[in-house]
């Protein structure tokens, strides 16, 4: 082989060797950049504590969901009903696991408050950080159920022996058991972390559904509250070794994290101190803001994050300016949109670490969201502002409310509200836009427990026709699925559509009535199409057809009580409307 | 540092819970991005001050551990693992590695119209595994939390882009060079130029 042959072949042999590193590294920075953000998973699944319509304090049943924004799939990862109670759910950073707090609703013996006989309270030493001394994550008499069980890592440190002495010195304190529970998002590994006390009556509990507990960016601590009556103070656990800490003493509203995981703060009772705190104890700064605060408790609970670079603390206010502490000088600087009357649900976009916010929104007003909102986002070092999309609400019920929440990304806004269906019946649900489209997705159907199974379900052809009753009429046809019935219902010159299936239960006939009548022509793994809004029993066909509406829960529970079939009388006779045969 | 910040979120998802802060300062890059370009500029670094990419395509040994490192990307960069951190640093630190062994030396061969400077002798073999031994024990230690290990960090990370970029700019200069000089000088249709073309 001559010296120029030598050449080729060398030149052909580093043409591939560069052909192929530069597509290697070509397709590493494309895959890197434009693949879906996968461990941001509240980008693209949700975790959601769902209730129904109603005050939170009201309500006797909570469940946390994974809601798959893109299938419409959800999973259920807990639930509680009765007087126990779930907090907000919290998405690790890794998006491996889900944390939230977790009241159980009968007390044991061992929760039982100090006013009742054999009430088990007591104040512990707090154990020495040895091996030995970690808490038994699951034993229920471990160090880490009792009162001041962390190790005190806060500033002054005779503050949290103050705290303990004050409590101490109480008699008649009540306590209920606080659980800090960790699960999968597919819901099939949940560990509970630990068990504590939280010293506080009923309202506490209350409080619990606005919380949440707080990771560390890098997934291995958990932060989270503890109620000490009228305070709390805000501590954290070592995932790995069930460690706790104590941080500092603080209001109600959750921790935040710093972005480097060194720091955490949160807000004095007063909510107008701002704590900031080293998480290995060396240094705590406490910053007295001037804000505008109303007296409405913890104002700002999702209100305050930390700059990317970890050295600035983002508060905004209830007139919507953005103030930014820097934790080394104490030096605040103020921010405004000036096209926008208001900065709202602030995030910052873990892709490109801007801010992004609700414009047109003010939260300190009563009454219903305004009709029009902007999604914006701000350059902090700029201080320029841009309109992503501007999005239009839909009507709401009068207590519809609406609680806004930005995806990480900041291509998504969720609300969480409650609309009036077609029978003007309240019924929440979540509404996402991401400036193209709005889904709605009622989330009240996925509290509901299925009565009956396909099995069940029958076709009676005598329903089939025009039906005429006092002040409505009635079409009954067949619908597109096996075993499915079209009604059409006119009432007050109104027209209302639906689907329907027949069951036979426990001896009586029932029609699920389903508002929407796509859960019948797509069926779902998750059941849907056997979860109806509303029941009506067919208590007769021919001569007359008499329907009774039965709202749901009714019906479980009267299926519950009857032992083999149900009585008439189980049901009672209210609601019956009649019809006939229209010619 | 905006500017920095700004070029590499043009490479980068720059996701904050994923990347590594040193001393208060948030890297511009996510962990794996970090490995990337961290783990070229030191390659590059190493590979100018043997002068071992002038010489010849690595040997090999050496070609193979290159392959084996960029087939491990996948494994991890689809998160098909992710045991962390360190590992998704370590992942990019052998990608970017194995990159610029493969892309630098094709360049300079390249540019040179095949033309080497000389061979891989065994010392320089052994040096390169020394080198890839230095690369692996990075994850145990990084980040070191000073302000200096912030900026020499980056620095290395701007070196391994700008490796990049240089390496295929000269290699594009070079070939629209060539096809210019053949279809505009010498004619589409000239037996001599196509007989170079074919040569390349």
């Amino acid at each position: 082989m001559n010296t120029q042959e030598v050449k080729t072949v060398g030149c052909r042999k580093a043409w591939i060797a560069f052909v192929a590193a530069s597509s290697c590294l070509l397709i590493y920075v494309m895959a890197c950049v434009m693949s879906p953000p996968g461990w941001s998973p509240d980008s693209s699944k949700i975790a959601i504590l769902v209730t129904l319509p109603g005050k939170p304090e009201d309500t006797k049943e909570f469940a946390i969901f994974v809601y798959d924004i893109a299938t419409g799939a959800h999973t259920l990862l807990d639930e509680v009903k009765a007087d126990g109670v779930l907090s907000a759910p919290s998405w690790s950073p890794d998006g491996k696991w889900i944390a939230y707090y977790k009241v159980e609703p009968t007390p044991s013996e061992q929760v039982r408050p100090s006013s009742e006989p054999n009430a088990a309270l007591s104040i512990v030493e707090r154990p020495v950080k040895t091996p030995e001394d970690k808490p038994d994550r699951s034993a229920p008499s471990a160090p880490g159920e009792q009162l001041f069980s962390e190790e005190n890592q806060m500033l002054p440190s005779f503050m949290f022996e103050l705290a303990e002495e004050r409590v101490k010195d109480k008699n008649d304190v009540e306590t209920f058991d606080v659980k800090l529970v960790i699960a999968t998002p597919d819901g099939k590994e949940k560990e509970t972390l630990q068990v504590m006390k939280w010293v506080g009556d009923d309202k506490f509990r209350e409080v619990m559904v606005y919380l949440r507990p707080t990771w560390s960016p890098d997934c291995k601590r958990l932060f989270y509250v503890r109620s000490i009556e009228s305070e709390c103070y805000t501590a954290s656990i070592d995932i790995a070794t069930g460690t706790t800490y104590a941080h500092l003493l603080s209001a109600p509203p959750n921790p935040v994290v710093s972005p480097d995981g060194k720091w955490v703060a949160s807000y004095l009772e007063d909510d107008d101190t701002l704590i900031a705190s080293r998480i290995d104890g060396s240094v705590c700064k406490y910053f007295k803001l001037d804000l505008e605060i109303g007296d409405d408790g913890p104002p700002m609970l999702d209100f305050t994050f930390w700059s990317p670079d970890s050295r600035k603390i983002l508060v905004v206010d209830k007139d919507s300016v953005l103030h930014s502490i820097d934790t080394a000088s104490g030096q605040t600087e103020l921010y405004k949109d000036p096209d926008a009357n208001s900065i709202a649900y602030p995030v910052m976009s873990s892709t490109d670490k801007k801010m992004y916010y609700l414009g047109g929104f003010r939260t300190d007003e009563e009454g219903p969201p305004p009709q029009t909102i902007s999604l914006k986002r701000m350059d902090l070092k700029t201080k320029r502002t841009r309109t992503i999309f501007t999005f239009r609400m839909p009507e709401l019920s009068d207590e519809g409310g609406g609680v806004f929440s930005i995806s990480p990304n900041g291509k998504v806004v969720l609300a969480r509200a409650v609309m009036d269906d077609a029978f003007e019946k309240e019924r929440s649900v979540l509404i996402f836009w991401d400036g193209k489209t709005q889904k709605i997705v009622k989330t009240d159907r996925w509290l509901l427990k299925p009565l009956y199974g396909d099995s069940k379900l029958i076709f009676e052809e005598k329903l089939i026709g025009k039906w005429q009753g006092e002040d409505s009429r009635i079409t009954i046809a067949k619908g597109t699925q096996e075993k499915t019935y079209k009604l059409t219902l006119v009432e007050d010159n109104k027209e209302h559509r639906a689907g329907a299936n027949l069951v036979q239960l426990k001896g009586m006939m029932f029609l699920g009535v389903f508002l929407d009548e796509s859960l019948l022509e797509n069926r779902d793994a998750s059941g849907s199409h056997l979860l109806p809004d509303v029941f009506m029993r067919v208590a007769q066909i021919e001569p007359k057809l008499l329907l009774q509406t039965i709202e749901y829960s009714k019906l479980a529970e009267v299926l519950e009580k009857a032992a083999e079939s149900i009585r008439p009388e189980d049901i009672g006779t209210e609601n019956i409307s009649e019809f006939e045969r229209a010619k | 540092m905006s500017v920095i910040a700004h070029i590499f979120s043009l490479l980068c998802s720059q996701d904050a819970s994923r990347s590594f802060a040193v001393a208060g300062h948030l890297l511009p890059v996510c962990q794996r991005c970090a490995g990337l370009y961290l783990g070229m500029g030191v390659t590059f670094v190493y590979l100018l001050l043997n002068r071992s990419y002038s010489r010849d395509l690595p040997p090999r040994s050496i070609i193979y551990v290159n392959v084996a490192c960029l087939l491990a990307m996948p494994i991890f960069g689809f998160h098909l693992l992710d045991p962390g951190p360190a590992w998704r640093l370590w992942s990019g630190l052998v990608y970017g590695d194995a990159i610029v062994f493969l892309l630098a030396p094709a360049a300079s061969i390249i540019s040179n119209e095949g033309g080497r400077t000389g061979c891989h002798t065994e010392p320089s073999t052994t040096s390169f595994w020394i080198f890839f031994a230095f690369l692996n024990g990075i994850p145990l230690w990084f980040p070191a939390q000073s302000v200096w290990f912030y900026y020499t960090g980056l620095l290395f990370m701007l070196v391994g882009l700008l490796c990049a970029v240089f390496c295929v700019s000269v290699v594009t200069v070079l070939l629209i060079k060539k096809l210019f000089m053949s279809a505009v000088l010498k004619g589409v249709n000239n037996e001599y130029a196509r007989s170079q073309d074919s040569r390349l």
